[in-house]
């Protein structure tokens, strides 16, 4: 019980840092590329630059529990800025997209030599819906180019995982569920 | 003018997609595995590819792009899809049985071309929407095709579950081929012509050289198999390349010599003695 206390704790302050950065983003657009390049370099090089030494500095809790702690509380972090990803990949912002699948690759980057366990990856970040964004997106591109020479008979491939169609539960994140605008993702 | 930097735009976005798409595939390779989004995958692959030298597909499109664009595509994007296929196939995630369904998507078209079924009562339409689904699958199979092709050319890298899928599906990429015909019928001979020095089959030149391209094609990629796979595989596959070589044949009869010459060296070339009888 204490242990998973501590995990719990660890993890709600570590989103509720994240979660104040991406609702910064939310309300306002043109501060986007700033808030994600502080986020992702938050992570990268802030975060996990220090994280040797406060495992160490953290006495009191077996070595296991740490890490368990900063495993969820990264993981969760990382999901905020995924989730970020495949929502502006949706929304095609393409200024803003460069910026944060940079940001995000550094990250994963930085976070592959501290925490290189597949199991980690899988439990918290949700790469398949990003990748699934990615390849939808791609694909209205090759309909946009056959369209643009007067070949829009090209039929639609079954790229139909959208976030917001629910096909993926896990596409329905903090952030998602945060939209203003109302709109659907397509 | 507005329409070709728009083109520019779309396919630097298809490139910036595929490019953080292997980034990701590098350091969460779970991202795209196992996942219902591959098949799909697979067909938007394709159908980037098959606007690449050296496939023609039978849209007009690739006429019409600008040069740069074509540039950016065979120079940029095509290699980008080579290198996320090898991270697929090399990726410790997808297990033999997940590997060999995966090669065996990339090896069967996406659409199976029915045979015409003109008749005095079909409508213009009709038959409009017949050729338009026809051309659809055409160039799905010649980008599938242009995959696998590139996928052969390093199978020799591949662990052996990979080469065995691949042998396992040497009948669907010979359907393949056949599906693709137009395509690799329609080749440029300088298209072909360096392909024949990549690969290091500069010899003189057949007089039916487009005719052929397609047992060409067929026997570069054949012959990259049989060069790497060892032992009971290689027999495998030699006894399925020269049975659906001899069904090729039947289909494809003007094209008798210039099958004979070419697989005769690839053959050659792996060190596989093999006696064709043709009658």
């Amino acid at each position: 019980m204490y242990t998973l206390s501590y995990v719990c704790a660890r993890s709600n302050q570590m989103t509720d840092e994240g979660r104040q950065v991406v609702e910064t983003l939310i309300i306002v657009h043109q501060d986007a590329m700033a808030c994600v390049q502080g986020l992702s370099e938050w992570l990268a090089e802030g975060y996990l630059k220090a994280l040797p030494e406060n495992m160490q500095s953290a006495s009191g809790f077996p070595p296991g529990t740490q890490l368990l702690a900063e495993r969820t509380a990264f993981g969760r972090v990382l999901s905020l800025l995924a989730s970020l990803a495949r929502s502006h990949t949706v929304d095609i912002r393409p200024s803003i997209i460069n910026v944060v699948y940079k940001g995000l690759i550094k990250v994963l980057e930085r976070a592959a030599l501290l925490m290189p366990s597949a199991g980690f990856w899988t439990a918290c970040f949700d790469g398949q819906a990003l990748a699934s964004a990615m390849l939808q997106k791609a694909e209205a591109s090759l309909h946009e180019l056959f369209a643009l020479h007067g070949d829009s008979n090209l039929p639609l491939s079954r790229l139909s995982l959208c976030p917001c169609s629910h096909a993926l539960t896990t596409c329905c994140s903090v952030l998602q569920n945060q939209r203003t605008d109302g709109t659907d993702c397509l | 003018m507005k329409t070709d930097e728009n083109g520019a735009k779309q396919i630097k976005l298809i490139r910036f997609f595929i490019s953080h798409l292997s980034s990701l595939l590098r350091h969460a390779p779970h991202a795209l595995v196992p996942s219902e989004t591959l098949p799909a995958a697979l067909t938007l692959f394709a159908r980037i590819k098959c606007l690449v030298q050296p496939c023609r597909p039978c849209h007009s499109l690739h006429q019409q792009l600008a040069s740069s664009s074509r540039d950016e595509l065979s120079t940029h994007v095509s290699p980008l899809l080579d290198a996320l296929l090898h991270s697929l196939l090399t990726s410790t995630l997808l297990q033999p049985a997940s590997r060999l369904l995966f090669i065996q998507q990339l090896c069967q078209p996406s659409h199976i071309r029915v045979a015409a079924q003109s008749s005095a009562h079909q409508s213009e339409a009709a038959v409009e929407a017949e050729a338009e689904a026809d051309a659809v699958a055409c160039d799905d199979a010649a980008g599938r095709l242009a995959l696998a092709q590139s996928a052969l050319n390093h199978v020799g890298t591949h662990t052996e579950d990979v080469q065995q899928a691949f042998v396992s599906c040497l009948p669907h990429l010979f359907d393949l081929l056949q599906s693709a015909a137009p395509h690799c019928l329609l080749l440029s001979s300088t298209g072909t012509k360096s392909e024949r020095i990549s690969s290091g089959l500069d010899t003189a030149e057949p007089p039916q050289e487009e005719e052929a391209d397609l047992l060409f094609r067929c026997s570069v990629m054949m012959g990259a198999l049989l060069s790497v796979v060892s032992g009971k595989l290689r027999s495998e596959a030699l006894r399925t390349i020269v049975s659906q070589v001899l069904s090729v044949l039947i289909a494809f009869p003007s094209t008798l010599m210039s099958i004979d010459s070419l697989v005769s060296v690839r053959l050659r070339g792996s060190h596989v003695p093999v006696h064709l009888h043709f009658s």
